[in-house]
């Protein structure tokens, strides 16, 4: 972590928190510590947004969902997402699958295959995406609302990524993403 | 089509910009601004680093962030500069993704 007031300079409650969190689970990652840095700022809204995106009712199942993170954070060559939500997607799906799919960049599956074309194009910029993308994702049977939701998805990605980035997240072993994914499978982004 | 995450966004774009903060919020809007790929009058010293976060986050060194240290903002501006500039980078995309829903819905 690049910014020690980031990474040390937590109010009471939120060191409670953190405090709580690597009692648990053994240590807190670099994004609970900037979620829970001044939570008002970023950490609280971004958690809604992400949680709405990624947890609530839609026709993308929550393994796609954690898939679409990890691939856009793999165009977006940011490491600790793509190890986080690589291993969500595993843990919420087929593991095969999720890791054949983030090698590859194709899954196999019409919508799926639309949906990493696009979020491909949401890496690159607003400019490289088309209709043509759209109309891929229609083709493949994607309706609108869910349209909505992927790049919903993507926004919340695209944002956590540069961040993440910027501020070099140290990425932990694997292990501790599997053992947190009951916790995010259940109670999710929300905070 | 209605879009569920509006308020959400709405929110999310409110405390970044609008919200307490080191930097100034005509700052933090500058920089959403720009990242957004709109005009805006981002201070000299941040703008090739607002750039970088929006542009090649991935390629961010510690050099960078020391030469915006450097030039006098404090670690909290860092940070809220960074936030400020992904979240344009990010709204920019969405914003591309509801025109071309737009236009065809």
């Amino acid at each position: 972590m690049r910014l020690q007031a980031v990474e040390r300079g937590h109010r009471w409650k939120e060191r409670l928190i953190l405090g709580i969190v690597r009692r648990t689970m053994g240590e807190a990652t670099d994004v609970q510590r900037v979620l829970f840095h001044r939570p008002e700022f970023l950490g609280r809204p971004l958690g809604t947004i992400t949680h709405h995106a990624m947890r609530l009712e839609g026709d993308w199942s929550i393994a796609e969902r954690e898939l679409f993170a990890a691939y856009l954070s793999k165009q977006n060559r940011c490491n600790f997402c793509i190890v986080c939500h690589g291993e969500y997607a595993s843990q919420a799906g087929d593991r095969t699958l999720a890791e054949r799919t983030l090698r590859d960049g194709v899954a196999g599956d019409a919508r799926i295959d639309a949906a990493l074309e696009f979020l491909t194009a949401v890496a690159a910029g607003p400019d490289a995406l088309t209709p043509g993308h759209l109309d891929r994702l229609r083709g493949a049977g994607v309706r609108d609302e869910a349209i909505r939701d992927l790049a919903q998805v993507a926004f919340a990605f695209s944002l956590i990524n540069r961040v993440a980035d910027a501020l070099e997240f140290k990425v932990p072993e694997l292990a501790l993403f599997a053992k947190s994914w009951p916790r995010m499978r259940d109670s999710g982004y929300r905070f | 089509m209605i879009d569920p995450y509006a308020d959400e966004r709405r929110t999310l774009v409110e405390a970044v910009t609008k919200g307490a903060g080191h930097l100034s919020t005509e700052v933090r809007k500058a920089i959403v601004d720009r990242a957004r790929g709109q005009e805006a009058a981002v201070p000299d010293a941040l703008v090739g680093f607002v750039d970088r976060v929006a542009k090649n986050a991935s390629e961010i060194a510690d050099a960078d962030v020391d030469a915006v240290k450097a030039a006098g903002f404090d670690e909290e501006a860092v940070f809220e500069a960074i936030v400020a500039a992904a979240l344009g980078a990010s709204l920019a995309r969405l914003e591309a993704v509801d025109a071309l829903l737009k236009r065809r819905g």
